[in-house]
C-alpha cells in the first residue's frame, strides 16, 4: 500500500521495480549468447522472448548479433573450402619449375 | 482447446521463424520440431499482453494442454482463422489506452503526494502530446512524483512511436510503481480484457 510520509510517489523504487517474471535488457545482453546456442533453461527463455516482445531495442540487438553470427559462419564455410583446381595447378606448376 | 496466438507477418512465428501452414493443416511439435522446443504455444485471453505481434489466429490445440507461465503448450496445433479485427489501428488503439492508463496512474500519484494543482493539469491533457510534454515540465516541478510522471511520459511516447506491447508494459509498471505487484497484475488483466472486447474473442481461449 501506499506510505504518505514516503518521499516516493508509491512504493521505493527498489522493492519492486522489475517484476519477478521480468527480464531487463542487462540481464538480456547477459543472456543472449546462451539464447543463441540454445541453452536456456524454458523458464529463462520465455522470459526473454517476452522482454523481445516489448524491448525493440533488444530485439534490434538479436538482429545485428543474428546478422554478425551468420555473416561469421559464412566466412568460416568459405574459408574451410578446398583450394581450387586452377589455383592448385599453378602452384604446383612454381613447384614443378623450382619457384 | 481452442486459444490464440500471435504471428508475425505472412503466418511466421515470431522467435521460431517457423512458417505456419494454411488454416485446417495440423503443426505436430515431434515433426516440426522448429515451431517450438516443447510444443506448440498458445495463449489463452489472459496471456494476449505479453505475445502482440503483427497476427493474431485463432488456433486449435490437440493432445495434452500445458498451463505455464503467460502461456499453454499442446503437442499439436492447427491454425483455424485469424482474427482480423487485429489491425495495426486497433493495435495504436490499444497503445493510446494503455498510455492514458499510465496517464491516470500519474495523475494518482500527484493527488496523493498533495500536488493537486498539477494534478488537475495533467487531467486536463487532451492528447498525448500534451502528456509528453505536460509530464516531462511536471516531473521537474515536483520531484517526489517523478517517477510516475517520467512512466506516463514514457507510456504516451511509446503510444505515440507506434509501440503497443511497450506501452503495455509501461502501463502495467505505472500500476506497479503506485500500488505494487497486484496492481501490476490488475493492469494485465485489463489488458487482457480490453483485448478480447475490442477483438471480439470468445472466452473459451
Amino acid at each position: 500500500m501506499h506510505n504518505p510520509g514516503s518521499r516516493h510517489d508509491g512504493h521505493p523504487a527498489s522493492d519492486f521495480s522489475v517484476a519477478a517474471d521480468e527480464v531487463t535488457c542487462q540481464q538480456f545482453v547477459e543472456l543472449v549468447t546462451d539464447y543463441f546456442e540454445d541453452a536456456l533453461p524454458p523458464r529463462a527463455l520465455s522470459h526473454v522472448e517476452e522482454h523481445l516482445v516489448m524491448c525493440d531495442w533488444c530485439l534490434t540487438y538479436v538482429e545485428q548479433m543474428q546478422a554478425t553470427v551468420d555473416s561469421l559462419r559464412k566466412l568460416k564455410d568459405r574459408s574451410s573450402r578446398e583450394p581450387s583446381d586452377s589455383l592448385l595447378a599453378t602452384l604446383r606448376a612454381k613447384k614443378a619449375a623450382g619457384e | 482447446m481452442i486459444a490464440y496466438k500471435f504471428l508475425r507477418s505472412g503466418r511466421t512465428g515470431p522467435f521460431s521463424g517457423f512458417q505456419w501452414p494454411e488454416p485446417g493443416e495440423w503443426v505436430h511439435a515431434n515433426r516440426h520440431m522448429a515451431a517450438c522446443r516443447r510444443g506448440i504455444h498458445a495463449c489463452r485471453i489472459i496471456d494476449l499482453p505479453w505475445w502482440l505481434a503483427d497476427e493474431l489466429w485463432e488456433i486449435e490445440l490437440d493432445g495434452r494442454v500445458q498451463v505455464d507461465e503467460h502461456k499453454v503448450f499442446a503437442p499439436a496445433g492447427r491454425l483455424r482463422a485469424q482474427i482480423e479485427r487485429w489491425t495495426p489501428a486497433c493495435a495504436q488503439e490499444y497503445a493510446d489506452a494503455c498510455a492514458w492508463r499510465a496517464h491516470e496512474r500519474a495523475m494518482q500519484a500527484l493527488a496523493r503526494a498533495g500536488h493537486t494543482s498539477a494534478a488537475g493539469e495533467l487531467a486536463a491533457c487532451k492528447t498525448l502530446d500534451d502528456v509528453l510534454l505536460l509530464a516531462r515540465d511536471l516531473a521537474e516541478a515536483t520531484p517526489d512524483t517523478e517517477i510516475s510522471l517520467t512512466i506516463a511520459r514514457d507510456g504516451a511516447f511509446r503510444a505515440l512511436t507506434g509501440a503497443p506491447p511497450t506501452a503495455a508494459y509501461i502501463a502495467a509498471h505505472a500500476a506497479m510503481r503506485l500500488d505494487g505487484p497486484a496492481a501490476y497484475a490488475a493492469e494485465r488483466s485489463w489488458q487482457s480484457r480490453w483485448l478480447a472486447e475490442q477483438l471480439g474473442l470468445s472466452t473459451h481461449g
